[in-house]
Parts: C-alpha cells; sequence; structure tokens
C-alpha cells in the first residue's frame, strides 16, 4: 500500500481528518431522547445519538459515559452537535458541550426545561439545526492521507468461513495499513481471552502487555464473581449454527482479522489511542458496544466481517460489512457490501479480496454510502459497567 | 468418485486434525487427502467441520494448528465435530 494515498475530507480545527460532515442531535439523558426524535423528523439531515443512559449513573460508569458521548461529539466525522439536555440529567447538555467545543467543534444547547417543553424545545432545536445545516454546507472538503485514518475492525454473527476468507483478507489489509503508519483498533476482550498468549507475544512494550494482562484478568475474575463459565455460554448461539463449536476456535479466527503486526497499545472502552499502529481496546463482545467504543476512540471508518450477517451500523462512522461466503452476500445484500466468499470457492485470493476492500474503502471515503448507512442503521449503546440507583 | 479433499473442503494448517466443509458433504463422500482417502461418515452440512483422522475420547481437536478444544467422545475419520462430540477445554487453557 503506497504511504501516499490520497483522499478528500474534512480538516477539523484539532488537525483531525473525517470523510463525513455530521450534525449530531445528541440527548445525554434517556429522558431528553424524544425531543431529539422530534428535532430529527423536523430535520432529517441530522445524525441522531440513539443514547439511552440513565440519569443516575454514577462513579466510574458515569465517566465511562461522559468520556464516550464527549468523544463521539469530538469526532473527526463530525462538524457540530446540537445537544439535548431536560435540565435535571446526571451528564448535563452544558457541561458536555463546554467539552467538546474544546476540539473546536461548533456545539449548541437545547434543555427542556429552559426552554419551555418538548415542543418549544423541539422548535429550537429545528432553528440550530437550519443554521448548523448552512455552515456545514460551506464546510469546504481538503486533501489528506489515506494513512490519517483510524479502522475499528470488528467481526460478528462469524461462521465458519470467516477464518478462510475475510477475516484473513482484513488481517492483510490491516498489515499493510499499520505498514503506512495508519492506526487500527480491534476490540471485544472476551474473544482476545482464548488467544492471550498468542497476542501477548504481539506486545513488545512491556508496559502495554501488563494493560492487557490487566484487562484479561478483570474479566477472569467477573467470570468468578457472577459464577459464569466463559467456556459454556460461548460460542453464542448464532455462531453454534454457523459451525463454530468452541470459544477458543471462535478467537483464533477471530485474530486472523488483526494480521500479523505488533500491537502498540492497549487502551479503555471509548478512548482516543496515544500512538499510531494497531491497538487494542477493553471492550464487551457485544457487536453494538463494540463498535460504539471503536467509534468513540476516532475510527472514521469501521471493517465487520460477518459469517451469518448482521445489520448493526453505527452513527458516525460507515461500517463495512464484508461477507465470509457467497451464499450469505446474496442472502443479506441489503446489508453486505462486499463479498469475501469467492476466496472460498478459489475466484479469487486473499490478496484479490484485500484490494476490493481498499478499493471499497476509498469510495467510501469520497462519500458512497456503505449499506449500513443507506438504511440508517446507526446503534449506540455505552456499557452499564455499574449499578443504577 | 473419489474427489481431492481441496475441492469440497478446507484445511487451514497441516497439523489440523478437521476439515471444514465448502459445501454440504454426504454420508459415502471419498475425499483424497495426504496420499489417502476419508470416507465421510455422516452428512456434514455447509460450513461445519469433519474429522481428517481418528480421534480418541480425551484427545485435542486441531484447528490453525491450534488446540481449539477436546474430544469428548471417540471420533472416528469423516464424522462430523462439532458441540456434541467437543467441548472447550478450560479458560486456564491457552
Amino acid at each position: 500500500m503506497n504511504k501516499d494515498i490520497k483522499i478528500n475530507g474534512f480538516r477539523r480545527d484539532d488537525g483531525k481528518f473525517g470523510i463525513r460532515n455530521h450534525i449530531l442531535v445528541l440527548p445525554t439523558v434517556s429522558c431528553a431522547f424524544r425531543v431529539a426524535e422530534m428535532i430529527k423528523e423536523k430535520a432529517p439531515f441530522l445524525t441522531l445519538i440513539n443514547n439511552q443512559i440513565p440519569c443516575s449513573q454514577m462513579g466510574a460508569n458515569r465517566l465511562l459515559s461522559y468520556n464516550t458521548l464527549s468523544n463521539i461529539g469530538k469526532h473527526p466525522n463530525v462538524f457540530g452537535v446540537i445537544l439535548i439536555g431536560v435540565g435535571c440529567e446526571g451528564i448535563t447538555a452544558r457541561s458536555l458541550a463546554e467539552d467538546i467545543k474544546k476540539s473546536g467543534k461548533k456545539t449548541e444547547v437545547v434543555d427542556i426545561e429552559d426552554d419551555g417543553g418538548s415542543i418549544k424545545a423541539s422548535e429550537k432545536g429545528v432553528r440550530i439545526a437550519g443554521k448548523f445545516y448552512e455552515d456545514a454546507e460551506k464546510f469546504k472538503k481538503k486533501t489528506g492521507y489515506l494513512s490519517e485514518l483510524t479502522f475499528g475492525v470488528e467481526c460478528g454473527a462469524n461462521d465458519t468461513f470467516s477464518a478462510f476468507s475475510a477475516n484473513p483478507a482484513v488481517g492483510e489489509f490491516v498489515d499493510e495499513f499499520v505498514n503506512i503508519s495508519g492506526t487500527v483498533i480491534i476490540s471485544e476482550t472476551l474473544e482476545l481471552l482464548h488467544a492471550k498468549r498468542t497476542i501477548s507475544l504481539r506486545i513488545k512494550d512491556k508496559v502495554e502487555k501488563e494493560k492487557f494482562n490487566k484487562i484479561i484478568n478483570n474479566l477472569k475474575k467477573i467470570a468468578r464473581k457472577e459464577k459464569v463459565d466463559f467456556d459454556d455460554p460461548m460460542p453464542l448461539r448464532g455462531n453454534k449454527r454457523g459451525g463454530i463449536s468452541t470459544i477458543a476456535e471462535k478467537s483464533f479466527s477471530g485474530i486472523l482479522k488483526a494480521g500479523k503486526s505488533e500491537i502498540k497499545e492497549v487502551i479503555n472502552f471509548g478512548n482516543v489511542p496515544s500512538k499510531k499502529g494497531l491497538i487494542i481496546m477493553d471492550t464487551p463482545v457485544n457487536d453494538v458496544l463494540s463498535l460504539t467504543g471503536m467509534a468513540a476512540g476516532g475510527s472514521q471508518i469501521i471493517l465487520f466481517t460477518t459469517g451469518l450477517g448482521s445489520p448493526v451500523g453505527s452513527p458516525v462512522a460507515p461500517v463495512i460489512k464484508i461477507a465470509s461466503n457467497t451464499p450469505l452476500y446474496k442472502k443479506l445484500s441489503d446489508n453486505i457490501d462486499l463479498d469475501a466468499g469467492t476466496v472460498i470457492d478459489g475466484t479469487n485470493t486473499l490478496s484479490d479480496v484485500k484490494d476490493n476492500i481498499i478499493e471499497f474503502i476509498l469510495g467510501t471515503a469520497e462519500g458512497t454510502e456503505t449499506k449500513s448507512e443507506i438504511l440508517r442503521h446507526v446503534e449506540f449503546g455505552i456499557p452499564m459497567t455499574g449499578t443504577t440507583y | 468418485m473419489e474427489t481431492k479433499l481441496e475441492k469440497l473442503a478446507l484445511v487451514i494448517n497441516k497439523r489440523d486434525n478437521v476439515g471444514t466443509a465448502k459445501s454440504q458433504l454426504d454420508s459415502g463422500d471419498k475425499l483424497i487427502y495426504n496420499k489417502g482417502i476419508i470416507v465421510v461418515k455422516e452428512k456434514i452440512p455447509f460450513g461445519y467441520k469433519f474429522a481428517l483422522k481418528n480421534i480418541e475420547i480425551g484427545d485435542p481437536i486441531v484447528k490453525f494448528g491450534k488446540k481449539i478444544g477436546i474430544a469428548t467422545r471417540h471420533i472416528k475419520e469423516g464424522e462430523m465435530v462439532h458441540v456434541h462430540n467437543i467441548s472447550s477445554y478450560s479458560i486456564k487453557g491457552e
């Protein structure tokens, strides 16, 4: 891969480069969601963040939510954010707006209590949206480099073919991309658990190795506390249907999508990497939560391999779906962008599929919508790690 | 009629003792592999695994050149390999 591959996109005030120009309508608590929805109904160009956190989060969970929402607001694919609060919420729209503004983004706040109730608040929101729209239209694209981007890489609803086609093809892309100083995030810690020795060997930095051990041990602690056998309920019902028999099989298949390169950093959910290269983010294996975490981490595009199919998308980062087998690609053509199944019947090599992935990425970066964008699949979720009172 | 295994199934690593069916295999299908013939003993659905050699109860199931589980029953060459005859080893495994 040539390190000088150029793309057109949006150069933000903080220096980051985005390939979309979203105007977000972001409720900072579940009670504000309906007004956010009403605003989106009248201003359909907005991107609605389906944030359903309650106001009564505390401690570490509250910090996690705050950090995730803030990083989504600061995302390079985002032009501006209209925050919707009630007035009594735990994470106030005002404080989040102040934080997001630090990255140079346009923000405005709608407060249901201050602004006179749902109808008046939504009218205010629509007027703000109109102004944002005009300003966003004036924001012209500039040239940047593909290597400036961060890719999130995910696998969901795996079958046995993923290991032969989609995952190693993505792995080839990942190796080439980090080689030109790009950044790639992988996640889903429970899946990494069963390949932990193989993964640990790829982490050279002692501090990062220790962080990896910590997130693995944390999971084991949870397993003991909740009396859950991480072997037993896994693989999930869907994976079994796809022929996957054990969690180890799933893990060794999954890790193929991360290529062979050194792992540079291990970070917590929703954080932005501080280094370039291949990064591990600690997330749950649930696709919606994992994608939300990787998006908050600044991923401009997400590659998602699947064997049984998944409709899941993400609001700020386009998700590119790659089928592990051709029957799936044909059956779920609404949801799948690329077919890696041509490797199975021998029509293509892994390298061919990797080239197709790159071509598709370049098209996506220029503005071509992925299937999940077309269908407006904008799933969003923040892990609930604490008790809600 | 005998067919080369590679036409109908996938083996990821030469140390593997399981192959993955590229399309459904039927009982009686004959696959040429490693200078021998594997006779498929039962229907293997699209994407499912089958044994490339006899596997004793307690033996590791090897895929990707790595242990992915252990046999909970004796498995004959050509039989399906899935949750009914293998299980995960403990998470202390890797």
